[in-house]
């Protein structure tokens, strides 16, 4: 008897709050599945450089003082690209450096790489009697991107060796 | 009828909420699992290859080996690690300046040595014969070297500083050049200069000998390194007038004997010519003794090549032939050490011969001196040689003839 007061059937009544229950369910799954699609995608992404990182090995074989010329190999999973080389006197400041290509090493030991000063930055004078510290940024070829300097750095490996 | 149909909005909710949980929030929780997982499985990973790493332990030493007359040296690499190592480069330092001595013998254009299918077990070890040729360069002269061997795992193991100048003495000339001096001339210093024309290097690089003799040879071993060389032969202090070919210029190894054949008169031993003074005719009393003299004299023959100094003369060797009975002879000499020039003749040996008149006066006996090939003996001045010795030599008939 009230129903037929106020006008609005029961059945009506039922349909629009299902409809607005579904409509709100959707727009939430819509939230929902687009937030998880682009933390799958970051996850994907994270993980990746992380493994890559962990695949990621140099190793500095000799350091020529005489010829100033740095010798690297990689035993490694993946190729690197060689984003600086510095070589300074031990206990002082390491000098600025540029982060660009410098060079590939291959993932590979039958060869060992030569970085040579046009690739590796030296002091001017080297005695061959005191310490060096040579500094070597790499990033696996894999997650380089070389429209994003800061990520390369945050995702390269930092070889430091005495020499 | 009524809370029946109230439901059916909570339904669909419900059903909603489990879809958002089945299609987003599980496999979300899944992926991340999964990436999780395989992001420890990757570190575990390289923690192992670490662990390995570190596990690895090599030692390096430079040996000396013999096999035969021919010496080496190698290098000795000893696994004393737990796991299998597998050397694939050797660098060899100068670790004074820190700097890389490039093995230019073996061939490679690579500053290393790079090593192919050497596998280390445990406990295991092996020699790297490369070595060798690399230390053979004269580069490493003077050098304190050492040796780092890389693994594949990227560990790099060096051997102890190693003053090489001493070790390589005794190795480092894996050639023998023989020089060949040909009749020389007796007096005369004879110097070869062996100068290398590049990166060889030669030990000795001169040696001077004096001839003792003429036509005396002589050949020098010099220990050198593979290269071009200017060998040198110098006589008194210059080259010698009549020799072509000096200096030469030989290529090690392809060229490894030289020989200056300075092509002096070949000198030959003569015979010496003996001329016996004796007389044709002794008349002998009968019954008594009688002596006379016979005087020996040598000759050099006029086509001998040299002056002869006359060295030794054995008086006892002459003899009395002939059918007289009772006869002695007794020599003596005049002295040795006198020279003879070509044609030239001196007394050497003079003789007493003693006699018997034996037999009715008028009988007549016959007497011969004889003096045997080699009763003297002399020696070339120039070349030495002491070849020079008498012919046979007989007197003419001496007649004895007894008288009253």
């Amino acid at each position: 008897m009230r129903i037929v007061k106020l006008g609005i059937s029961y059945l009506v009544s039922v349909a629009v709050m299902t409809a607005v229950t579904v409509a709100l369910g959707l727009f939430l799954w819509g939230i929902i599945g687009g937030w998880a699609g682009v933390s799958a995608l970051d996850i994907v992404e994270e993980t990746n450089k992380g493994v890559a990182q962990q695949r990621s090995l140099l190793i500095v074989e000799f350091v020529d003082l005489q010829r100033k010329t740095v010798w690297v190999s990689n035993p490694g999973k993946v190729d690197l690209i060689l984003l600086s080389c510095i070589v300074y006197p031990k206990g002082s400041s390491p000098p600025s450096r540029d982060f660009m290509e410098i060079a590939r090493a291959e993932a590979s030991m039958e060869v060992s790489l030569g970085l040579d000063s046009s690739k590796c930055i030296f002091p001017d004078s080297l005695d061959p009697s005191r310490p060096y510290i040579v500094e070597i940024y790499a990033i696996a070829l894999t997650i380089y991107n070389p429209s994003n300097i800061m990520e390369n750095i945050q995702w390269a490996i930092l070889v430091r060796s005495d020499a | 009828m009524h809370k029946s149909k109230s439901a059916v909005s909570a339904i669909v909710g419900g059903l909603i909420v489990l879809a958002i949980l089945f299609t987003t929030i599980i496999p979300l929780v899944i992926l991340l699992q999964n990436s999780y997982a395989t992001f420890l499985q990757e570190s575990n990973s390289r923690r192992i290859f670490d662990t390995d790493r570190s596990s690895e332990s090599m030692l390096v030493d430079l040996i000396v080996t013999t096999t035969g007359l021919i010496k080496n040296l190698k290098l000795f690499l000893t696994n004393d690690g737990p796991i299998t190592i597998n050397p694939v480069r050797i660098w060899i330092i100068d670790a004074n300046n820190q700097a890389i001595l490039p093995c230019s013998g073996s061939g490679s254009s690579t500053p290393y040595i790079a090593l192919t299918d050497i596998v280390l077990r445990p406990g295991e070890n092996k020699t790297i014969n490369e070595v060798s040729n690399c230390l053979m360069n004269p580069a490493f002269y003077n050098k304190v070297v050492q040796f780092l061997v890389v693994s594949e795992r990227g560990r790099i193991f060096s051997s102890m500083r190693i003053n090489i100048t001493s070790l390589l003495n005794e190795f480092v000339y894996p050639y023998t050049l023989t020089v060949s001096i040909i009749n020389m001339k007796r007096g005369r210093d004879y110097t070869v200069e062996v100068e290398p024309l590049g990166e060889g290097d030669a030990n000795p690089r001169k040696f001077t000998h004096k001839a003792t003799a003429s036509n005396e040879n002589v050949t020098v071993a010099v220990g050198v390194t593979a290269g071009r060389y200017k060998v040198t032969l110098l006589e008194d202090g210059k080259p010698p007038e009549r020799l072509s070919g000096n200096p030469q210029v030989i290529e090690i190894p392809g060229i490894t004997a030289v020989i200056f054949n300075l092509d002096w008169v070949k000198y030959e031993p003569v015979n010496l010519d003996v001329i016996i003074d004796a007389p044709r005719k002794v008349f002998v009393p009968q019954g008594e003794d009688e002596a006379f003299d016979v005087k020996i004299h040598i000759q050099l023959p006029k086509n001998a090549s040299e002056t002869v100094e006359i060295i030794e003369i054995n008086e006892g060797m002459i003899k009395l032939e002939g059918n007289l009975p009772n006869r002695d002879i007794t020599c003596y000499t005049h002295g040795t050490g006198f020279t003879l020039h070509p044609g030239q003749r001196a007394l050497a040996v003079t003789c007493t011969v003693e006699v018997k008149g034996t037999g009715s006066p008028g009988t007549k006996y016959e007497l011969k001196v004889v003096v045997p090939r080699g009763t003297i003996v002399g020696k070339g001045l120039t070349s030495g040689l002491e070849g020079y010795v008498n012919k046979d030599g007989v007197s003419n008939t001496i007649i004895i003839q007894i008288r009253k």
